[in-house]
C-alpha cells in the first residue's frame, strides 16, 4: 500500500509551536505527529510512504530517515505550501505516478478525527488529553501505568512527597522534586524538570524545560522560557530564569528598553494611585517603593498600582510588590493591583503571587471580593484563537548585578 | 475578574522576598546551572559512559586480537581464497543502515544459496534464520563461528561509532521488515557484539525471547551492567555452546 503524508504548514494559530522545529515534529508525548502517522499507516500495512512538506523539510528528514525503522520506504519532498489532498492527487496524475492508496493531511492524531490540532492552542492540548491513553503503545520502552491514568516514563525521578493525579504523563529523564504536585492533566515531556512545591495542572511542560520551585504552571503550554495559556490565549516570556526556562539553551541577554516617563503618583481622597509604570525590574523597583512611601499620608487607606501599561515585571519587581503588600498591610493600608495585562496576570499566576494581591479592574464595581482560586474544567473548552498581535513580555536582562545564564 | 489574598498562603511572602536579595538569587543561579548540568548529564552520561568504554573497549581488543585476526585472515584465504572480509548491510539504532564487517565464513554463494536452505530455518517463531549444519559454511567458518571469531571485525564497527560492545545484535533489513510494532523496540538502542542473550543460550533462544531480554537490557542499561555482560561472554563464547 502506498500513502501520501501532507505536513503542515505553519499555522498562525499555533505559530509559537513551531519556532524551533516544524509542526510535524513537534514533542508529542514523548515522539511527533509525523512519528505516529508513519507508525500508524505501517501498521496498516503501508510499504511506501511519500511524505510531502513545506516548512523545514530537513529537520523532517532527519526524524524519519528512510522509514527503515518502521520496515517501509519513505520519500520526503519539498512543496511550496501545504498541499490540499486534492491537490496532491491531482499533481500525481499530472507527474503520471501511481496514486497514493490512502491522502493523509497530518493535522490532527491518527484516529482522532474530531481533535483538529492545529486549530488553536486549546485544540492542540485537548488532542494531547484525547491522546494520552492512546500513546502507550506496545513499543514504547520504559513507559508504564504506575496507577490508573498515571503513565510514567524510562529513569524519570519522582520524590516520593510528589503528588501525582490522573491523568498525567511524565515522560522519560524527567525530575519531579518535592512536595510537587503533577496532574490532573499534565504533560511532563521528556527531560523537564519540575522544582519542589511547584505545580503543574491542565497543562504541558515542554522537553528539556525548567519549572522553578513553587511556581504554577496552570492552563498553559510552557515551552523553554514561553508561557502560552491555552485556556486565556495569551503568551508570556518568562523573565527569569528561576520561574521557568530552557535547560539547553542559554537565553541570549537582551530586553527592549519601553520605557516612556517616570510613574506617577496621584492621592485621589483616601486613594494613592501608581499609574504609567512601564516596568518593575531590579533598576526601577527600589525607586518605584520609595516613592510609594514617600507619597504616603496618614490619610491614605488605599494604594491601587495600575498595571495596565506594564510591559515588564521580574522577581526584584514582585518582590518590591511583595514587600509594599507587607509593610502598607501593617499599617492597615490595603495594596490592589488594577487593570493587569493578561501577560502579568499570567506572571502573577506562574509565581501564584496572585495569591497574595487584591487583584481587580479599574471599572468593577465589585472591587476587592474574596480571591477564589482558579477552577480549570475537566473538559477542554472549545477551540479559542489566539489574537496574532498577542503582547509578549521582553526577554530578560540580568538584575541586581548578578548574571544570569 | 477581582481576586483577593489568599489568607492561606502566607509561605510564599519569604519565598517571594528571596527574590530581591542577592544571596536569594545566586541560591537560583546555582540551583539552576545544577538542573542544567543534570539534564545534560543524566540522558548524555549513560550515552557519554557507553561511548567512552565501546572506544576504550574496542581499540585495545583490536590491539590485543591483531596477531589472531592476521591468523584468520590468512586461514580465510588459504582455504577459499579472497575477499576474508564479509560485508552486509544491517540496520542500527532508529533504523540507521551501516556496514557490518565480519570474517567470512560461508562459501562465495551463500546469499545465492539462502532460498534453499530457508525450509531448514531452526527459528520457527519470528523472523530471524538460524540453521543447524548449514551446507553454506565452509571447514574454517565452523570453526570462527563457534567461538565467534568471525564477529571479530566488528571491533572496527565500534570504534567508528556504527555500534557498541554490548546492545540487541543488528538485524538485516530483510527482517527488520518484518518487524511487528513491538519488535521494533530492538532499534531504540545502538546494537552490540554481545548483549543478554547471547550470554544465556545465544542461538538456543527464540526470537520472542531475544526480543524480550534486548528490551529489559534497554530499560535497564548502565555501565556496570555493561561490564558485567562483557565479562559473561568471554566465558559463554569459549564453551561455544548454544553456537552454529
Amino acid at each position: 500500500m502506498k500513502a501520501l503524508l501532507i505536513c503542515p504548514d505553519c499555522r498562525p494559530a499555533v505559530a509559537l509551536l513551531a519556532e524551533k522545529v516544524p509542526l510535524a515534529v513537534a514533542p508529542l508525548l514523548g515522539r511527533c505527529l509525523a512519528e505516529y502517522w508513519i507508525e500508524h499507516l505501517a501498521g496498516l500495512g503501508a510499504t511506501e510512504i511519500a511524505v510531502a512538506a513545506s516548512d523545514r523539510v530537513a529537520d523532517i528528514e532527519e526524524k524519519v530517515g528512510d522509514g527503515t525503522r518502521w520496515g517501509l520506504s519513505i520519500s520526503v519532498t519539498e512543496e511550496d505550501g501545504e498541499l490540499s489532498p486534492e491537490e496532491a492527487l491531482e499533481r500525481c496524475r499530472c507527474s503520471s505516478e501511481a496514486p497514493p492508496d490512502l491522502v493523509v493531511r497530518m493535522d490532527h492524531l491518527p484516529g482522532l478525527p474530531g481533535f483538529p490540532l492545529l486549530e488553536s492552542y486549546a485544540a492542540w492540548f485537548a488532542g494531547l488529553l484525547a491522546w494520552m491513553p492512546k500513546a502507550q503503545a506496545i513499543d514504547r520502552i520504559g513507559q508504564c501505568e504506575i496507577q490508573p491514568g498515571v503513565w510514567v516514563g524510562l529513569r524519570a525521578h519522582i520524590d516520593p512527597s510528589a503528588r501525582l493525579l490522573a491523568p498525567c504523563w511524565i515522560g522519560n529523564y524527567v525530575s519531579v522534586s518535592r512536595d510537587a504536585v503533577i496532574g490532573p492533566g499534565a504533560i511532563l515531556e521528556d527531560g523537564a524538570v519540575v522544582g519542589a512545591g511547584a505545580v503543574v495542572a491542565h497543562s504541558v511542560v515542554g522537553p528539556a524545560t525548567f519549572v522553578g520551585a513553587q511556581t504554577r504552571v496552570e492552563g498553559s503550554l510552557a515551552h523553554r522560557d514561553t508561557l502560552i495559556g491555552w485556556a486565556l490565549g495569551s503568551c508570556l516570556r518568562v523573565p527569569d530564569a528561576f520561574w521557568l526556562c530552557s535547560l539547553h539553551e542559554l537565553r541570549p541577554s537582551r530586553r527592549q528598553q519601553t520605557r516612556s516617563g517616570p510613574p506617577k503618583f496621584n492621592s485621589e481622597g483616601c486613594t494613592l494611585r501608581v499609574t504609567n509604570l512601564d516596568e518593575l525590574s531590579a533598576e526601577s523597583s527600589s525607586h518605584f517603593l520609595r516613592e510609594v512611601h514617600t507619597a504616603l499620608s496618614s490619610s491614605i487607606w488605599t494604594i491601587e498600582v495600575d498595571l495596565s501599561r506594564t510591559r515588564y515585571i521580574d522577581g526584584c519587581g514582585l518582590a518590591a510588590l511583595c514587600s509594599l503588600h507587607q509593610s502598607s498591610g501593617a499599617v492597615g493600608v490595603t495594596l490592589r493591583l488594577i487593570d493587569p495585562e493578561s501577560t502579568v496576570l499570567q506572571l502573577l499566576e506562574l509565581t501564584q503571587t496572585n495569591r497574595l494581591f487584591t487583584i481587580g479592574r479599574s471599572d468593577d464595581p465589585e472591587r476587592g471580593m474574596p480571591w477564589s482560586a482558579p477552577r480549570w474544567p475537566s473538559a477542554v473548552p472549545g477551540p479559542r484563537h489566539m489574537p496574532a498581535d498577542v503582547p509578549v513580555l521582553p526577554v530578560f536582562r540580568s538584575p541586581a548585578g548578578l548574571e544570569l545564564p | 475578574m477581582t481576586q483577593s489574598p489568599d489568607p492561606t498562603f502566607p509561605q510564599l511572602i519569604p519565598h517571594v522576598a528571596s527574590w530581591q536579595t542577592p544571596w536569594g538569587r545566586w541560591r537560583r543561579h546555582i540551583r539552576l546551572r545544577w538542573e542544567r548540568l543534570r539534564a545534560r548529564r543524566v540522558p548524555g552520561g549513560i550515552a557519554f559512559s557507553k561511548r567512552a568504554l565501546d572506544v576504550l573497549g574496542s581499540a585495545f581488543a583490536l590491539l590485543v586480537l591483531s596477531p589472531l585476526l592476521v591468523l584468520i585472515l590468512l586461514a580465510i584465504r588459504f582455504e577459499d581464497g579472497r575477499p576474508a572480509l564479509f560485508r552486509q548491510t544491517r540496520v542500527g539504532q532508529f533504523g540507521r543502515l551501516f556496514t557490518m564487517y565480519k570474517f567470512r565464513s560461508m562459501h562465495h554463494d551463500a546469499e545465492r544459496r539462502l532460498l534453499e536452505v530457508l525450509a531448514m530455518n531452526h527459528h520457527q517463531h519470528g523472523v530471524t534464520f538460524k540453521i543447524k549444519d548449514d551446507p553454506r559454511i565452509t571447514r574454517v567458518g565452523k570453526w570462527l563461528r563457534k567461538y565467534s571469531f568471525d564477529e571479530l571485525p566488528q571491533f572496527f564497527n565500534v570504534l567508528i561509532g556504527d555500534m557498541s560492545l554490548v546492545g540487541p545484535r543488528p538485524p538485516v533489513p530483510r527482517e527488520v521488515a518484518l518487524y511487528t510494532l513491538g519488535d521494533r523496540r530492538r532499534l531504540a538502542a545502538p546494537p552490540g557484539i554481545t548483549c543478554i542473550w547471547q550470554i544465556s543460550g545465544r542461538a538456543t533462544i527464540d526470537f520472542p525471547g531475544q526480543v524480550k531480554l534486548d528490551v529489559h537490557y534497554i530499560e535497564t542499561q548502565n555501565l556496570w551492567r555493561d561490564i558485567r555482560i562483557l565479562a559473561k561472554t568471554v566465558p559463554a563464547v569459549a564453551s561455544g555452546s548454544g553456537a552454529y
